[in-house]
Order: C-alpha cells, then sequence, then structure tokens
C-alpha cells in the first residue's frame, strides 16, 4: 500500500532547515539568551533579515517612524516574534510546495490549518495556568508537516480508502493511517523532526500529538494537550470541522485548565490574527 | 463486492483464522486483498471470492489469511507489560525456578517479531543472572509472510522509532542501509514457529510467561474461551498471562486472576488450586 523504506528515504532527502531557524529554535530553547544572540543569528540570512525589516514596516506593525535597521526591527517586533517568523517562514516552503502554491488547495489549507494551531498554541501561553512550555509554537506549526509527505506518496484509491475507515469504519484519521498503512503521519512527522535535528522535545510532541497518554515525558505530555486544544480552536477559525468544539477534547481541556469561554477566547484571537501572520510567513 | 461476496470472504476468514470482521471493514477487505488480486492477475475482488469458492486453490486462501491477519505491532508495545514482567513476573519465576534453572516464554501471534525481540532485549538488559539458565522464547504467528520478516529481524527507521530506547537500538541493532538489523546475540533468543490458534490440534508450546496481547479481541467468545482453556493446561504454577488492554479473562476463563498489586498492566496469573 505504501513503501515504508520509500518514506523514510524522502524525509532524509528532504533539505536542512536553515541554520539560522536551527540556531534561534535552540536559543528560544535554552534559558540563556539575549536579543542580541537573535539579531546576530538573523544578520547571517539574508532573505530572513530583509523579512523582518519588512514585517517591522508593515502596518501592522508601524507606530512611528520607518526602521531601517535589523536591531531596530528586531526590538520593535520582539526576539520571540522574529523567532517565529524565522521558523514560519522556513517551514512553509517544506509545506507549501512551490509548483502547488497557488492551485493546491489541500496544501494551502494544512499550511493555513497549522499556522492557526501554532498560534492558538502560543496564545494558550496566556490563557492557560498551566505552565506552557516555549515550543509550543513550534510543535503547532510542524505537528502535521508528516501528513504533507504522507499525502504526496498517496494515489487516489489509498486515499479513498483512508476516508472511507473513517466514514464507515468509524475509525479516527490516525487509525485509519495506522490500519490501510501500517504508519501515521504523526511518527512520520517526528521522523522529520529528527531529521532535521530538532530536539527531542520537538520530535516527540510532534509524535504524541494525537495520543497525549503515550507520551512519558510530563513536558511532552502538557504541549500535546496544547496542540489538541490547538488544533481544535485552529479548525473552529478556518471553518474545517464545523462539528468540532470543545466537549470533544475535555481531557485537554481539564489538562490546561480551560473552560468554553476560554475556548471561544482563544479562536477569537487566532482569528483576528491568522491573515497577518500568513502575510508575514509567505 | 456484493453483501453476498463480502460474507463469504468473512466466512472464510472465520473459519481459517477465527478472525471476525463486519461489512464496516470491507475497506480493510479491500486495502489488503485488491493487491493480492492484482498480482494474480485477476480484475477485481468478485473475481477473486470466485476463485475462492470455486475451492481450487488451497494457496490462495493461505495468502489471504496471511494477508488479513498481519496486524500493527511495536517495540516495547504499552511498556507496562514490559515493566510488569522485570519487576514483578521475572523475579517471582527467578526464585520459583532457581532449581532447575529453566524459563518458557511464549509471544504468541508475534507479527513481525518486535514483542519476542522486545521480551529478549529486557532479558538481557535487567536479568544478566539468566546467562547460565536455559531461556526459550518462542515466538508464534499464524502468518508465514509475518515470520519471514520476524526472522529476518530487519526493520525501517519507522518501526525502531516505534517504542525502541535509542540506548537499545544502539547496543542490540545494527544499521544496514535505510534499515535496522537485530544482532544475532537477540535473534538467537527467540525460536520462531509457525501456529494457528484455532485449530484443535495445534501445539501449545508450555509457558511459564506467555504473551497473547491484542488476539483474543478479533475472536468470538467460545473461540477466546478455547484458547485460554488450551493455554491453561500448558502453563504451571506459578504462571503469568499478558493480554492487551481491552482483553480479559474475567468471565471467560477463571482459572486466571488479575494481580491485585497489578492493575491495568494486562498480567494475569494461573490461580492455585
Amino acid at each position: 500500500m505504501i513503501d515504508h523504506d520509500a518514506l523514510v528515504h524522502a524525509t532524509n532527502e528532504l533539505a536542512p532547515l536553515p541554520a539560522s531557524v536551527m540556531r534561534m529554535l535552540a536559543l528560544l530553547s535554552s534559558d540563556d539568551w539575549s536579543i542580541e544572540d537573535v539579531v546576530t543569528t538573523a544578520s547571517l540570512d539574508a532573505a530572513l533579515t530583509a523579512r523582518i525589516l519588512q514585517v517591522a514596516n508593515s502596518a501592522a506593525s508601524v507606530s512611528a517612524a520607518p526602521v531601517t535597521t535589523l536591531e531596530e526591527s528586531t526590538m520593535r517586533l520582539g526576539a520571540t516574534t522574529v523567532v517565529k517568523l524565522a521558523t514560519g517562514s522556513a517551514i512553509r516552503g517544506y509545506m507549501v510546495s512551490p509548483k502547488t502554491t497557488n492551485d493546491d488547495p489541500d496544501e494551502k489549507k494544512l499550511w493555513r490549518l497549522s499556522v492557526a494551531t501554532a498560534l492558538a498554541a502560543d496564545q494558550l501561553a496566556s490563557l492557560s495556568p498551566v505552565e506552557i512550555p516555549r515550543e509550543a509554537f513550534t510543535v503547532g506549526l510542524l505537528n502535521d508537516i508528516g501528513r504533507i509527505l504522507l499525502t504526496r506518496h498517496l494515489n487516489e484509491e489509498t486515499v479513498s480508502l483512508l476516508e472511507r475507515a473513517v466514514i464507515k469504519g468509524d475509525q479516527s484519521p490516525l487509525a485509519a493511517e495506522r490500519e490501510i498503512l501500517s504508519v501515521d503521519h504523526a511518527e512520520l512527522g517526528a521522523l522529520i523532526a529528527d531529521h532535521w535535528g530538532l530536539p527531542a522535545l520537538i520530535a516527540d510532541s510532534i509524535r504524541f500529538h494525537h495520543t497525549p497518554m503515550d507520551a512519558t515525558n510530563p513536558i511532552v505530555r502538557t504541549l500535546c494537550h496544547v496542540i489538541t486544544v490547538a488544533d481544535a480552536a485552529a479548525r473552529a477559525v478556518v471553518g474545517e470541522e464545523a462539528t468540532m468544539s470543545i466537549f470533544d477534547h475535555t481531557d485537554s481541556c481539564l489538562q490546561l485548565n480551560l473552560d468554553a469561554t476560554t475556548f471561544d477566547e482563544l479562536c477569537a484571537t487566532v482569528g483576528e490574527n491568522l491573515e497577518t501572520a500568513l502575510a508575514n510567513y509567505s | 463486492m456484493t453483501p453476498d461476496e463480502f460474507q463469504f470472504f468473512a466466512d472464510f476468514l472465520r473459519k481459517q483464522s477465527g478472525i471476525s470482521i463486519d461489512i464496516r471493514k470491507e475497506y480493510l477487505v479491500e486495502a489488503r486483498i485488491v493487491p493480492l488480486a492484482r498480482e494474480m492477475g485477476l480484475s477485481n475482488l468478485s473475481a477473486l471470492v470466485s476463485t475462492l469458492r470455486a475451492g481450487t486453490n488451497g494457496t490462495l486462501g493461505h495468502q489471504i489469511v496471511d494477508r488479513m491477519t498481519t496486524n500493527e505491532t511495536s517495540f516495547f508495545r504499552d511498556i507496562r507489560p514490559f515493566e510488569t514482567l522485570t519487576q514483578y513476573v521475572i523475579p517471582s519465576l527467578l526464585e520459583k525456578h532457581a532449581t532447575e534453572r529453566e524459563l518458557h516464554i511464549w509471544s504468541a501471534a508475534c507479527s513481525s517479531g518486535q514483542e519476542p525481540y522486545s521480551i529478549a532485549m529486557q532479558l538481557r538488559e535487567s536479568f544478566p543472572e539468566l546467562a547460565d539458565w536455559t531461556v526459550k522464547i518462542i515466538a508464534t504467528d499464524l502468518s508465514d509472510t509475518a515470520l519471514v520478516r520476524a526472522r529476518e529481524g530487519s526493520y525501517s527507521q519507522l518501526e525502531v522509532n516505534r517504542g525502541l530506547p535509542s540506548n537499545l537500538l544502539k547496543k542490540y541493532f545494527t544499521r544496514s542501509g535505510v534499515r535496522w538489523e537485530i544482532k544475532k546475540t537477540i535473534r538467537d533468543m527467540v525460536d520462531f514457529r509457525q501456529l494457528n490458534l484455532i485449530v484443535p490440534d495445534s501445539d501449545f508450546p508450555s509457558a511459564d510467561v506467555a504473551f497473547v496481547r491484542n488476539v483474543l479481541i478479533y475472536f468470538e467468545r467460545d473461540l477466546q474461551r478455547n484458547v485460554l482453556a488450551r493455554l491453561h493446561d500448558r502453563m504451571s504454577i506459578p504462571s503469568f498471562l499478558f493480554l492487551g488492554g481491552s482483553e480479559t479473562t474475567v468471565k471467560i476463563d477463571e482459572r486466571f486472576e488479575v494481580i491485585d498489586d497489578l492493575p491495568r498492566t494486562g498480567c494475569y496469573r494461573v490461580k492455585e488450586g
């Protein structure tokens, strides 16, 4: 049905993440970094520098005079925003292939959903009383990256079988992948994260994002609950699943101490910021 | 596939393997059997069912069962049974078998071998004192194809990523291209055999510990009772049975009991008396 070694080979063929992004993610994961570290890292990447300047001077960011240097731009946006900008711009290149940018609705839809999930995951840090790991945004952005690779290896017949497993067989999409393909997008996403050399915390959070209780590391488990709720909010915002509600994710909401009102607030905030984020990462 | 053809297929599968499937699983039949039909030059599943009905092709029946019974597995699947094996089961058996210094472990429906190899690695890691014992790990499966894979002990990166700690990967596997091969020291600890659990006179191995996980779930109640009874006949006291998370012996065979200290581990003990 699908050649697992071919999937592994395709993963190994993926170009590495830009060094600037890897460095910034490492900074973000550590406790000892400054805004100068972010500026220095960004300055080594011309495309990223241009993007930071552009976003810092965009309508959404302009509050006073235009900024002309990387230092000023980073100060205006904030270091964590710059890291997210770098990560988002880089990941988009892997999730939306150039040839399909304008006409592949599935890849564009998945990218839109991923950005919304990342925004929601990030926003949960201020809405949940639980301490949310700093990696939430990155995991949100990457949680479905395995789906891209998987989809690119499936023919129409197999896609149809997966759909029937969900609709007629009453399987979750993840269980359907496991049953039909003996592999699922979450483990494939973790494989990609490993290939890129991302921290184990990120790879494991991608691996268990549909099965939080399988994670043994409590930080990973928290991140998985974050992604579960963020994904629900993202789907509500992009209109992917009309039936999605907080009640479908009771356990994750309980773990993060969220109620229905907070969930609505989360959806509203993501809705307000999604188009700007998509524009910034394009 | 018409409903009648599906029913014929489902009946055939149940008779051959004990596995029950209903019409909601038609997609699974299509996913696993259409490629076989194509390999045989048949146009579709209906043509394959016709061939099966003609009853002239014994190999075909075997291949169908082979494809339909190959299921997902992983190293150290669900982890808790392996923790229980290490912390409770083996220590108690070490004491009881100290004189004859023999230990018999059975991994039933072992698929591509991850479970028996996990047991072997766990014993190597946690019980060096077993080095001079006779430890027999017998692993059985219905599927010849799965057994060939199990004996090869060659796994994809995706398979070794499922549940296998990196230290054990480095210690007990060798990289070969994009795949990982289990080392001979572990492979030689496991004796793989073909065995159909539902055949009445099939030779169940004797076992101090039996892993029969996620097998009974596919069987109807009478068949579950039959398998557990025959298993019980091959187990002495003390012996331990591991079942899958959604399986139980309760109200099926009360000669097994849940161990109070080990809730939710899937571990049962043969009752005394």
